[in-house]
């Protein structure tokens, strides 16, 4: 727990809280122009690019070395992942139509 | 001055442990990722129950940040019977997931669930940001055959002329197919330091040194921090396909407020909108300013449509400290007023 302090505690703290927000004011107003820029606009979309493709070559290089290793890398786990989701989405709507089906039955109070 | 620099790492170490969407609550169905919650509640007095829908980044945590503060929580003391979509934490396995996906079938299959465990007939949506979009999107496909008999969106974007974003991305110099060719889920790290860099001083200086002079005064609320923080930090991918039409279809062409946008082959019509609609803007929002939702409200069929526009952020205008008073209640009683009494307020609530 600490003990609270207060900005008299220390002398220089006031001014120095003041040239520190003066400063950001400055600050922040010219860095927000700046991100709005065509500049910066280029040089984001090629940092995005950048970083893509070292991702990509970085795992590129790791599921190369595990199938190498004769074990299920990255791309083997999402391809199961993908089939998982295919069933998932058949199972949904097959859960949806025998919902339906009890739905109407008790509304109808039909017997099969 | 040391012991407050000890603190304040000390806060900044450990907001992991913050305690965030506290309020209990029930799985009603999952499928893929996506998680429909039911919030327990023992005193529903409305008979329309509100579906909330957040956007693609970030978790919808957000709703439900701490107690006290806490959307969710605000609505269940209004008598609202309340659901969550939670989308998940997508993984590479998901990028064929698209926006036909959340629209035409995860959104329309929650409602569903919805219908079928509060067994009300109709639901509000309450869209933020993405999740706004998204349900405009819905409604905007089904006009009204849909269940939502009202529409509530904050701080969404529909016409993206103006924004940072459509500075950013919408321009040749963002390769979107690049991206999201390399990227099966684009890492939402990434697109949060996005969201930093539009105020780069305020977000990656400001709020640090705002932090250590509350320690240094004795005024930190660490929990309202760590909260907020944790939140943030908590960043799901977003899925490639999604990825590339949301930044293709929304900033490239502004396909949605031109018309031509198409899910499943059937045009996206903002003209078939016929549900009570409440359009939520935020004044300093720098994510989806206010003139990127304010289309909207001449582009509907509906006969019922409201604009608030409040002082705040992009999420600081729902969850900031001022919130509570100065916004959830105006929410509330929009959709007071539009969802009904429910019969069997009396009875025991039922369970999900």
């Amino acid at each position: 727990m600490t003990v609270p302090f207060t900005a008299g505690d220390w002398p220089m703290v006031a001014p120095l809280r003041q040239a520190l927000v003066d400063a950001e004011k400055a600050m922040s107003s010219s860095m927000e122009q700046l991100v709005d820029s065509k500049g910066f606009t280029e040089v984001l979309g090629q940092a995005a690019e950048n970083l893509v493709a070292l991702t990509t070559l970085n795992a590129g290089v790791w599921d190369l070395v595990l199938r190498n290793l004769r074990m299920a890398g990255r791309a083997d786990v999402d391809r199961l992942g993908q089939r998982l989701n295919q069933i998932e989405d058949k199972l949904e709507v097959l859960l949806q139509e025998l919902e339906r089906l009890g739905d109407d039955r008790a509304q109808t109070g039909g017997s099969a | 001055m040391a012991a407050a620099a000890v603190e304040t790492l000390n806060i900044l170490l450990t907001t992991d442990d913050a305690r965030i969407a506290t309020t209990p609550k029930d799985v009603v169905w999952t499928h893929r990722t996506t998680t429909l919650y039911r919030y327990r509640s023992a005193d529903r007095r409305h008979a329309i129950p509100v579906l909330l829908v957040f956007a693609l980044i970030n978790r919808p945590h957000i709703f439900d940040l701490r107690p006290g503060h806490s959307f969710v929580e605000y609505l269940l003391g209004e008598g609202f019977d309340v659901y969550l979509l939670d989308w998940g934490q997508p993984g590479p396995e998901d990028a064929d997931t698209g926006l036909e996906y959340y629209v035409c079938d995860a959104l329309p299959w929650a409602m569903r669930e919805v219908k079928r465990s509060s067994g009300a007939q109709e639901l509000t949506l309450v869209g933020w940001c993405i999740g706004g979009t998204l349900c405009t999107m819905h409604a905007a496909l089904e006009g009204a055959r849909s269940p939502a008999r009202n529409l509530v969106l904050l701080t969404t974007p529909i016409d993206t002329t103006g924004s940072l974003y459509r500075t950013w991305i919408g321009g040749d110099s963002f390769d979107v197919e690049h991206v999201t060719d390399g990227w099966p889920a684009v890492p939402g790290v990434a697109i949060d330091v996005a969201n930093k860099l539009m105020k780069p001083v305020t977000n990656l200086w400001t709020t640090y040194r705002r932090l250590g002079e509350s320690v240094y005064d004795g005024t930190v609320d660490r929990e309202a921090y760590q909260s907020m923080a944790k939140w943030i930090a908590d960043n799901p991918a977003f899925p490639a396909r999604a990825f590339r039409e949301w930044v293709t279809w929304l900033y490239k062409q502004n396909r949605l407020v031109r018309g031509h946008l198409r899910l499943r082959g059937r045009r996206v019509e903002l003209a078939r909108i016929e549900q009570s609609l409440l359009v939520v803007t935020a004044g300093a929002d720098h994510i989806a300013p206010p003139t990127n939702s304010w289309p909207l409200l001449d582009m509907t069929a509906s006969s019922d449509v409201e604009h608030l526009d409040r002082p705040g952020g992009h999420i600081g205008l729902m969850a900031g400290s001022k919130a509570r008073k100065e916004v959830w209640p105006d929410v509330a009683a929009w959709l007071g007023a539009r969802s009904g009494t429910d019969a069997s307020s009396d009875r025991p609530a039922p369970g999900p």
